[in-house]
């Protein structure tokens, strides 16, 4: 006998799927993830192909993530050859899916990679920059869910005030630091961003990329002169990252007699229920650790 | 019978209070009417320590905001994308407004988030300055100042 109830009932639950289907949003990065999520709400899902403590540097795919991208609505990496052989940019076009690039709009500041000049990829250590960030995502989203554009664009207000304010208040902490001091010494060329907005010089022993496909590693020679410029320098701390084996730091820290300012988030944010799990929370860390260990 | 004497007796006592109550309203109303016909000519002179240009904090998606924007009891009085530079007065056309308590609300996002800023508000009767007060703002801070004052027939006052 047919089962009108059971067709009644599949008919009811179709309905309502349909209503509240909500888009699906991949990302490469977790501070994607985290400006992503701020915007989304209840509206979107996210996911981030990369987890805490994952670097995009050298992060090869994986099935999972195969199907991650296949399964999105919207597909957004950070760029600027931050995806190391732009794995997510491959993800994308396997998938034949279109890719948003959260850094278009933002002028990249030059680093050099083994005597080649290109692009940092390391953007989202401003403020402003990460203002870039929020409209590219929010764009991203309003395209492809017209239906909640309100949301999304209320909530990237909110974002951006919050990146506003937090501007201004890095700018409020650092100015303790005397300008002679604000010299920052990490692992690998990630802050260049923060230090060129907030008047630092920035060096680290290794180049732009943590991983060997760039031709990072730090050499002998681009040691003795980490060491050499911290000592002309008079720093008082370094730092390590947390994405990277701090041991080198320590070395380098050791041979130049200076102490460790603690670890900074850099490529990565922090795991869950961690103060580093927010974008904010993250820059927020790292300028109290960077104040305190060069005030 | 009763219920008709009643229903009478309650018309005539309805009768006599609206009868009472239109007397007293026509002594008053002329004098109600002259105290809302008064009215002074009002403009405001506002100096802000920031200049007005494109913010790099605004989400430039649909409609454009206005970087800077005076409000004066609920209506946009005056709104400007750019053209506003720091430390140079301007002074709002005049508006009409009677007697009694307004409010002009500044808003503002200044792009320059490193320094604190500030707006002075200062309220002209008829070209005279008769109430000033200067908001501050920490960096990075939206400035939003609700400048509230009373006009009276002798004047204005800053009401805080």
């Amino acid at each position: 006998m047919f089962n009108y109830k059971a067709l009644i009932l599949t008919c009811l639950l179709m309905t309502v799927s349909v209503c509240s289907a909500e888009i699906t949003v991949a990302v490469s990065t977790t501070q994607i993830y985290n400006l992503t999520y701020n915007i989304a709400g209840d509206d979107a899902k996210v996911l981030s192909i990369l987890a805490p403590g994952q670097d995009p540097h050298t992060y090869q795919p994986v099935t999972k993530d195969i199907e991650t991208v296949q399964n999105a609505d919207v597909i957004i990496e950070n760029g600027l050859h931050l995806e190391g052989k732009n794995w997510m940019k491959t993800l994308a076009e396997d998938a034949g899916k279109p890719l948003i690039t959260a850094t278009d709009g933002i002028i990249p500041l030059i680093m050099d990679k083994d005597g080649t000049k290109v692009n940092d990829p390391h953007a989202w250590f401003t403020p402003r920059n990460a203002a870039v960030y929020v409209n590219n995502i929010a764009k991203a989203l309003v395209k492809h869910d017209p239906d909640n554009r309100a949301s999304y664009i209320s909530r990237a207000k909110l974002l951006l005030a919050s990146l506003k304010s937090l501007d201004g208040w890095i700018r409020s902490e650092v100015s303790v630091i005397p300008p002679e001091k604000r010299v920052l010494v990490t692992n690998h060329d990630a802050f260049q961003y923060f230090a060129t907005e907030y008047g630092f010089i920035n060096t680290a022993p290794i180049g732009c990329s943590t991983g060997s496909e760039v031709g990072g590693g730090v050499t002998p020679q681009r040691r003795e002169m980490v060491v050499n410029s911290i000592r002309e320098m008079n720093v008082r701390s370094i730092f390590f990252e947390t994405t990277i084996n701090p041991k080198l730091i320590r070395e380098i820290a050791k041979d130049a007699g200076i102490s460790i300012g603690g670890s900074l988030y850099s490529d990565s944010m922090g795991d869950s229920g961690t103060p580093g799990e927010t974008y904010i929370g993250m820059m927020r860390e790292n300028v109290i650790k960077i104040v305190r260990g060069l005030k | 019978m009763r219920f008709i004497l009643t229903a009478a007796v309650w018309a005539v006592i309805l009768a006599l209070v609206s009868f009472v109550f239109s007397i007293r309203g026509m002594e008053s109303g002329p004098i109600d009417k002259e105290v809302k016909e008064k009215h002074a000519e009002v403009s405001f002179e506002i100096t802000a320590t920031f200049s007005v240009e494109d913010d790099p904090f605004a989400l430039n998606i649909g409609d454009k905001k206005s970087a800077f924007e005076l409000v004066l009891d609920g209506q946009t009085v005056f709104s400007a994308e750019k053209g506003i530079n720091d430390r140079v007065s301007f002074t709002t056309e005049s508006f009409e407004l009677s007697t009694g308590k307004h409010e002009l609300f500044v808003k503002a996002n200044p792009s320059d988030t490193r320094i604190s800023q500030a707006v002075r508000v200062q309220v002209l009767l008829s070209g005279n300055p008769i109430s000033s007060e200067t908001y501050w703002f920490n960096p990075g801070q939206a400035v939003n100042a609700a400048h509230v004052f009373e006009v009276t027939e002798k004047g204005s006052q800053n009401e805080h």
